[in-house]
């Protein structure tokens, strides 16, 4: 946005404001997110049932990866144990429905906030030491979480895990099954939708501003009178959330969960996800979640190593643009805005 | 009452004694200087006061408020603000939103996540009026990384007032400034000390002797002496310490 | 820079456009008209943790395919083999079991050797009318994780045991420790071997459980096994198994041991030296021609490429063949249901699941293993075992168990269970 040089402090003021808030949420965006929402609404019946199931785990992943970029893209919390939260999520629906009886949503919410407790208590310990030290004790009770969870197999079934019959989904008017891919389908894009628009709600929020302040550097944050500690601590619990909601969906959707669900692999493809798409973009990591998605799914057929050329797409990415693939795209419509 | 208040304040790191029995003050109102060579104490003795390093010995007092040893966001809310001899700004935000965040550390809800954070137009016309009063009301959309070193010294100063502190502590924001711009440096100064009160260090003599009700010369952790700019620039002990004169 | 920066982008971007395309058109084509083949998909652990499994198990399918298409296909028409790379996780697992079933349109699906993957695949088979046949030895898929249309392709844990059992009473001891390492497979056969001991008068004086990846085992054994203990029963594989053999060794050179099936898969005995000379180790499938010396097996190791030790003709590497049956077998025993019932499509899956239930299959090359039946209440195969051992660095069978000895009464009766 160009600036125009005047004397005026209004005019100006009110022009630093506009950059302001297009850089608070740019204008496009919501136009792009609502067109491709309809998108994905409309094709819903005619996708083909195989690119359908994998749409359907592309949804569910792409909460794990924007509740993630909280944590690393926005307050540089670089947490490896994730997947305690994905686990517990997966658990929480599956042990609610198998010991409980619990309907679905009964079991929904018994799963997210055992992951919010869960991300509380750990986040005490965690969020206050600094960056290696954070890294590693979050890497050390994910351990601590998935060998309890092998080794605890009368409660969770260990790595051979436990299968639900999922319970019908009650909408107060009518009931549906989950049994059925379309509903599916919807259940999870709900999710999806409701996710995006509550983090992007708080990304733009104060709170979401106080959280990019941190990273941008913590220490002068703390100067300007903010406990620094506590808005991390919300992070890594907004993370968490996120985390146990798409492991619930992804248990309701497998009508299965395992110790496998807190395993190192759910620790790290959320980093995988917001390095290839993108830090701090909420959307970059959803398109690192549809590129490793669909590596997995098509590429694995063609070439078994399929990670081998994913390592290579991110050193390729990474060098290119750091801020990964949504990065890239938003430096070069800055310099486009610019030469133009 | 003085409005900030040392008394003893000391500094042991190791055997190293980096704040010696300092006692300082400051009334409401007052532009006092702070210079001595390096290593003298003087970013230690600020590093005490905010919170960043806990005395050994020694109290500080805030309007007669026991302060020493809190952790910098309490002394922050307490209304003590400071910049760093090293600029310390958020590289990726622009000049706006760096100011807008100290703004909004004071709000009731600075935490709130459902509403938009442009909607805020309290914040809003704070951050454009403090932003105004440093003269980078032209510049609030540009990136932090992208200013010119002076530019980014007087956002410094604009980010650690925009908690409206009563008290500043003005860590030489000269430091690297090119003459050109060492004019506005001052005039950023003197609008600054309009509105709370400041402590300044800094190593370039004619300003401070310029801009000080008041000056303390630190030597090794100590005070040497305290006084009227007239009266240091007399001083034959500070002549001797900053110019070797016998 | 850059031009060299948009050209690596825009190759990047242009490579990523090419597969989806591909993907989207490859998943959109038309089913051509005509006779079609029989599909049957393998899940195989190509990689991960079980990745040697899904190397031979790969191409025993590939090779029983090929040998059904020459014999003229199954009731005239030919068989098509799509393998999935389940990455030894039941995530993905189940991921690649709704692909071959939704994406490449198999009618049966064989395979993974991850009990994981089994156990979560089991409700998806039902759910999209697809008959499969896990290779996993977990229990609880002849159990209640299973269901009417699952075949438990090999022997499971507590057949194992259970047909061991008396052999390890009789012949090597009868005060017993229990070492396994401590996730499902492992906990499955000390509470098995346990309680068949028990049975055949023997006792289990302690049970040990070691976590996963341990490479120190002599915290876990050392003060750990009563004096009077005289055989270890273990469950451990890989380098768990190598790591617990030397610390044994170490701490009781001269205690007898038994390990589950697995433990020494694709293991060279001569290499594993003093520690491992007459240990005892529970196999479905000799790994050596000469402990089942039967011109069936003969001819079904001559096709699928292995020698007389067991070892892939060319590349000398070690198939899994304590569980390579379960994919070979599988894949004929459904040609003689599907020619016997008359199946033509998936509607016709119910008959075909009831004349499997039940069915007998004769030694031969199609079932090189042994006589085998799948018993009709749980689905479970009934075949006997082995008791291999380790003299003078080679692998000899010890004991032939046969198949009545490793039953145990059902758990379910799949018979009553709605389609």
């Amino acid at each position: 946005m160009p600036f125009k040089d005047s004397g005026q402090g209004l005019r100006t003021a009110s022009s630093g404001f506009r950059e302001f808030k297009s850089r608070m949420s740019n204008k496009q965006t919501p136009f792009v997110m609502l067109a491709v929402a309809v998108v994905v609404i409309l094709i819903g019946p005619f996708l083909p049932p195989g690119l359908r199931s994998l749409v359907i785990e592309i949804m569910i992943l792409c909460i794990f990866a924007m509740g993630y970029d909280i944590l690393l893209g926005f307050t540089d919390q670089c947490s490896l144990g994730q997947s305690i939260f994905f686990g517990t999520g997966a658990y929480g629906v599956v042990l609610a429905i198998s010991y409980l009886n619990a309907n679905l949503w009964l079991a929904l919410i018994i799963a997210v906030i055992a992951s919010i407790v869960l991300a509380f208590l750990t986040g005490l310990i965690a969020v206050r030491l600094s960056e290696a030290y954070f890294v590693i004790i979050t890497a050390i009770f994910f351990s601590i979480f998935y060998l309890l969870s092998l080794s605890m197999s009368w409660l969770t079934g260990g790595d051979d895990g436990i299968s639900i019959t999922v319970p019908s989904l009650s909408l107060g008017f009518t009931e549906l099954s989950l049994y059925n891919p379309l509903v599916n389908y919807y259940f999870a894009f709900f999710f999806l939708i409701i996710s995006y628009l509550i983090l992007t709600r708080v990304v733009g929020s104060p709170l979401g501003k106080v959280f990019i302040s941190i990273r941008e550097n913590s220490e002068r944050t703390k100067f300007l009178g903010y406990n620094v500690f506590r808005y991390k601590l919300i992070a890594f619990i907004l993370a968490g959330l996120f985390a146990g909601l798409s492991g619930a969906l992804y248990a309701i959707r497998l009508r299965y969960g395992s110790a496998d669900f807190f395993s190192f692999d759910w620790s790290v493809l959320p980093i995988v996800w917001v390095l290839i798409g993108g830090t701090g973009t909420l959307i970059g990591p959803c398109i690192g979640v549809v590129i490793m998605s669909l590596f997995q799914y098509y590429v694995s057929a063609w070439w078994a190593q399929y990670l081998i050329i994913v390592g290579v797409l991110i050193i390729v990415i990474l060098r290119v643009s750091p801020k990964g693939i949504v990065g890239y795209i938003r430096s070069r419509k800055g310099k486009v805005k610019e030469k133009g | 009452m003085k409005l900030l208040e040392t008394a003893g304040l000391t500094k042991n790191f190791g055997g190293l004694v980096a704040v010696d029995e300092v006692n300082f003050a400051v009334e409401k109102g007052e532009l006092k200087g702070i210079i001595g060579p390096n290593g003298a104490g003087k970013t230690t003795f600020f590093n005490l006061i905010t919170g960043s390093l806990k005395p050994t010995r020694g109290k500080v007092s805030l309007n007669g408020e026991d302060i020493s040893g809190l952790p910098p966001h309490l002394i922050s809310r307490k209304g003590i603000s400071r910049t760093f001899q090293i600029t310390n700004i958020f590289p990726e935000m622009t000049v706006y939103e760096s100011v807008w965040a100290g703004v909004n550390s004071r709000a009731k809800q600075p935490w709130n996540p459902f509403i938009h954070a442009g909607a805020a137009t309290d914040i809003s016309r704070k951050t454009k009026e403090i932003c105004q009063m440093v003269g980078l009301d032209s510049k609030m959309g540009e990136l932090s990384t992208n200013l010119s070193h002076g530019d980014q010294r007087v956002l410094e100063i604009a980010i650690a007032l925009s908690t409206e502190p009563i008290l500043l502590l003005l860590d030489e924001p000269t430091q690297g400034v090119s003459p050109k711009e060492i004019d506005t440096m001052i005039s950023v100064v003197r609008k600054v000390s309009e509105v709370a009160a400041v402590v300044l260090i800094e190593h370039n003599m004619d300003i401070v002797l310029e801009l000080s009700d008041n000056i303390t010369v630190l030597e090794n952790g100590r005070t040497v002496t305290e006084g009227s700019p007239s009266e240091i620039s007399a001083n034959r002990e500070v002549q001797k310490i900053f110019l070797g004169i016998e | 820079m850059e031009r060299n920066v948009r050209l690596k982008v825009i190759g990047s971007v242009s490579l990523i456009v090419v597969l989806l395309v591909t993907m989207l058109v490859t998943a959109c084509a038309p089913k051509s008209a005509g006779e079609e083949p029989i599909k049957i998909g393998l899940l195989a652990n190509k990689t991960g943790g079980l990745a040697a499994y899904g190397y031979s198990h790969e191409k025993v399918a590939i090779a029983a395919v090929d040998q059904l298409n020459a014999e003229g296909g199954i009731a005239g028409r030919s068989v098509e083999l799509y393998v999935e790379d389940d990455e030894s996780k039941p995530s993905v697992g189940a991921t690649k079991f709704r692909k071959l079933v939704e994406n490449n349109g198999v009618d049966f699906v064989l395979d993974s050797n991850s009990s994981g993957v089994a156990v979560a695949c089991c409700p998806i088979a039902k759910e999209l009318n697809t008959i499969y046949f896990p290779c996993s030895s977990a229990t609880e898929i002849s159990g209640d994780k299973g269901n009417r249309y699952i075949f438990q392709a090999c022997t499971n844990v507590r057949e194992e045991c259970k047909g061991a059992a008396k052999f390890a009473v009789d012949n090597i001891g009868k005060k017993w420790v229990t070492v396994v390492v401590d996730y499902s497979w492992g906990q499955a056969n000390e509470e098995a071997f346990t309680t068949y001991v028990t049975q055949n008068g023997g006792t289990v004086l302690a049970s040990i459980r070691v976590p996963l990846g341990t490479s120190n085992w002599l915290p876990y054994l050392k003060g750990k096994i009563p004096a009077d203990a005289e055989a270890v029963y273990f469950a451990n594989f890989g380098s768990d198994f190598l790591c617990f053999l030397r610390d044994l060794y170490a701490v009781r050179p001269d205690i007898e041991k038994l390990g589950a099936v697995y433990a020494i898969s694709a293991r060279d005995p001569a290499e594993l030296g003093a520690p491992a000379e007459g240990l005892y180790c529970l196999t479905s499938y000799p790994t050596r021609l000469a402990g089942l010396d039967t011109p069936g097996n003969k001819e079904y190791r001559d096709i699928i490429g292995v020698n007389s030790d067991g070892l892939e003709i060319g590349t000398d590497k070690y198939f899994v063949l304590a569980y390579d049956w379960a994919v070979w077998e599988p894949i004929f025993a459904l040609k003689a249901a599907i020619e016997k019932s008359g199946w033509t499509s998936k509607a016709d899956n119910p008959a075909l699941i009831e004349t499997l239930e039940g069915m007998h299959f004769e030694a031969g090359v199609k079932f090189p293993q042994g006589d085998m039946y799948y018993r009709a209440a749980d689905h479970a195969t009934i075949a006997g075992i082995y008791v291999e051992q380790i003299v003078n660095g080679e692998l000899t069978v010890a004991a032939a168990v046969p198949a009545s000895e490793v039953v145990y009464t059902s758990l379910v009766d799949r018979t009553k269970e709605p389609f």
